[in-house]
């Protein structure tokens, strides 16, 4: 029935091309003198070299922007307490404490990919935590005490992206601002707004157990943020889907009328959110050996300070994984050596309010500068 | 079945049937009916706020009229999601340009081509292994497209830094990408000199020839349209008030009314 376009290109075709694609070179040179360049061509060459270096400037910031920050805080920190800060010890401490933050940030990076926002992974985080105290309490078996937390997760998360798909809520901030309250009281129900506390062995080791290498104590919950950073920066670059996200993020009509189902993907990554959430209530769950039902109050926002110090756009589409990691630890640096200097914890959230401004500021900055520049 | 060498009439590849679209209060379309044939180049004309991108937005699943039918290659498209249309073979480019800006041409060319890939969530999406050889192949896919619409000196450049002309052309590339057998182009030519506008003229004509695929083309220029077009739809005030060859629509007194005899920026 249907009729097969022929894909074919004959070989005398495929000259004729090549005989035109000279004049497309001629194109691409025209095309280049619109704009900036015209304005350089009257100035002396000194301004031309400056912009070159500038372009390269502008493209290692782009990509190590991050990296730097990282580097030049870790600097600081070392001079500041160079008796202390480089210990492993304190290493393995900062790593430790970031775990679970680095974990909710991977999710919601996610999200903000797809140009959406995820408001209630701290309180699917509480509620995975619970979850597992409860289990523990009730005598149920380790392993379901391990999974219950991200089954949880996923299923909140799978609720958050039904609700913008199906029900067409207007923005995702709406459906999250819901589930957020909805994933605190039920954390509040089946707890009876009491802290519980006791959770099985290998719950406790992942949470706040040690891997043995090279004499040096390498947590596991670190470990664990590890594999999840190198499965997604795999799943990201290497799947239909993870190239999908992109797409979406960076526009949702193009994305559609190439064949991407965008409500389906969307549901995906809100229903992966959500699990990470869950994981990062249960490695919480093993590092306090509890689970209490006003944990991360306000971590979403920690999180999304995380994917946003990492470079990525919060308007979708753009942003790494490294990113992501580097903004987490940029966090977890910020908070360790202000607590090595005790700094008392309230200058530490005006100070991240700070950084957050001051990253985001130099970012719009520098790409309006690329643009103007081109 | 129409056949280049078989039967005399041609049988219609998309079938549209009193189709009506309002919003709110706002009357869009109205009871619009026409055929596209095989490997044509179709024009859809009319003034500004006429219907025309409307009826795209019907055909490619963006906008769900209230009343009527569009069949393509006999399938009924009413009701599908955009991605299951653009999965049936129809592929578009928007008056607006809508593109990955953050992605380089290929990238974005690539992503046209996911429609041909196999698999679904997880499954079978893999760049290595086995899905390697299949990777190749759409890479080859896209380097034919780009040879074709001769954008192989901007092939790494980032979209969001191309000029708005080359935009343009990167666009057609998503949409050709996806080796559609219906290509709806939506104002494929505005905001160009005439020179890109040749151009761009010579990829349609190219496009339809050698590839045979069938052309829905929304212009503004009379005189691009009277020269490339195979049959020409005029709509006005959301109603098809003619249909025909170039010539006869031409000769039509209701379009000179309507639109041949106003001026156009
Ligand atoms: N999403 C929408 N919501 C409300 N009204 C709409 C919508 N889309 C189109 N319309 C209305 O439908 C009518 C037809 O618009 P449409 O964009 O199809 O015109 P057009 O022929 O493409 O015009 P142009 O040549 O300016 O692109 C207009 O009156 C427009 O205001
Ligand atoms: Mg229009």
């Amino acid at each position: 029935m249907r009729k097969k376009p022929v894909w074919g290109f004959s070989p005398n075709w495929v000259l004729a091309r090549k005989l035109k694609s000279e004049r497309n070179d001629l194109l691409s040179e025209s095309d280049q003198s619109v704009g900036a360049e015209r304005i350089y061509d009257a100035e002396t060459g000194d301004l031309a070299n400056f912009k070159a270096r500038l372009a390269t400037i502008t493209y290692l910031l782009d990509r190590y922007g991050v990296l730097l920050l990282v580097v030049g805080m870790a600097t600081v920190s070392f001079f500041l307490e160079p008796e202390v800060f480089l210990t492993w010890r304190n290493v393995s401490n900062i790593f430790r404490q970031i775990s679970f933050n680095a974990i909710l940030a991977l999710g919601v990076f996610l999200v903000i990919l797809t140009a959406g926002i995820d408001l209630s992974v701290g309180s699917i985080l509480a509620l995975a935590m619970m979850t597992a105290a409860v289990l523990a309490r009730d005598g149920y078996p380790w392993p379901l005490i391990i999974l219950a937390p991200i089954i949880t997760g996923g299923l909140v998360g799978a609720v958050n992206g039904l609700g913008l798909t199906w029900l067409r809520l207007p923005h995702p901030f709406i459906m999250t601002l819901g589930t957020l309250n909805i994933a605190r009281g039920l954390t509040n129900l089946i707890s009876g707004g009491v802290p519980i506390s006791g959770l099985p062995e290998p719950v406790r080791w992942l949470g706040a157990g040690n891997l043995r290498l090279a004499n040096l104590d390498f947590p596991v919950s670190f470990a664990v943020v590890l594999i999840c950073y190198i499965l997604v920066s795999l799943f990201l670059t290497y799947t239909r889907t993870g190239r999908h996200i992109y797409a979406i993020g960076g526009n949702p009509q193009a994305a559609r009328v190439s064949g991407i189902n965008v409500d389906r993907t969307l549901v995906f990554v809100y229903t992966v959110c959500g699990m990470f959430a869950g994981l990062s209530g249960l490695l919480l769950a093993g590092r306090t050996n509890s689970g209490f039902p006003n944990a991360g109050v306000g971590q979403e926002l920690d999180a999304i300070s995380a994917v946003i110090i990492g470079g990525a756009s919060f308007f979708g589409g753009r942003g790494t994984v490294l990113g992501v990691f580097a903004g987490a630890l940029v966090i977890g640096l910020m908070r360790n050596i202000l607590n090595l200097r005790n700094v008392p914890v309230f200058w530490q959230q005006v100070l991240i309010g700070v950084v957050i401004i001051v990253v985001v500021a130099l970012d719009v900055l520098r790409r309006r500068g690329s643009s103007t520049l081109r | 079945m129409a056949d280049r060498n078989g039967a005399s009439m041609p049988e219609a590849q998309m079938q549209i049937e009193g189709i009506g679209l309002s919003f709110g209060g706002v009357r869009a379309l109205s009871g619009i009916t026409f055929n596209i044939y095989p490997s044509t180049i179709q024009a859809i004309i009319g003034p500004n706020g006429a219907g025309k991108t409307s009826m795209l937005n019907c055909i490619s699943g963006l906008y769900k009229p209230q009343q009527g039918q569009i069949r393509f290659e006999g399938q009924n498209l009413i009701g599908r999601a955009p991605h299951e249309i653009a999965r049936l073979g129809i592929a578009r480019s928007f008056q607006n340009i809508e593109l990955f800006r953050h992605m380089t041409v290929v990238d974005n060319l690539m992503l046209g081509r996911h429609v041909h890939m196999r698999g679904g969530v997880l499954t079978g999406g893999l760049y290595w292994g086995p899905g390697q050889r299949e990777e190749i192949a759409h890479r080859e896919a896209v380097e034919q497209v780009i040879d074709l619409l001769e954008i192989q000196s901007i092939r790494k450049k980032t979209v969001g830094s191309l000029s708005y002309g080359l935009q343009k052309r990167v666009e057609l590339g998503r949409a050709l990408a996806m080796h559609p057998r219906l290509l709806l182009l939506d104002e494929p030519m505005a905001g160009m000199n005439s020179e890109e506008k040749e151009d761009m003229a010579r990829f349609i004509l190219d496009i339809s020839e050698e590839q045979r695929t069938t052309i829905v083309l929304i212009e503004h220029d009379m005189g691009v349209v009277m020269d490339i077009s195979d049959n020409v739809a005029v709509l006005e005030f959301g109603q098809l008030i003619a249909y025909g060859t170039p010539a006869e629509v031409k000769a039509n007194p209701a379009v000179i009314a309507a639109y041949l005899g106003q001026e156009h920026s």
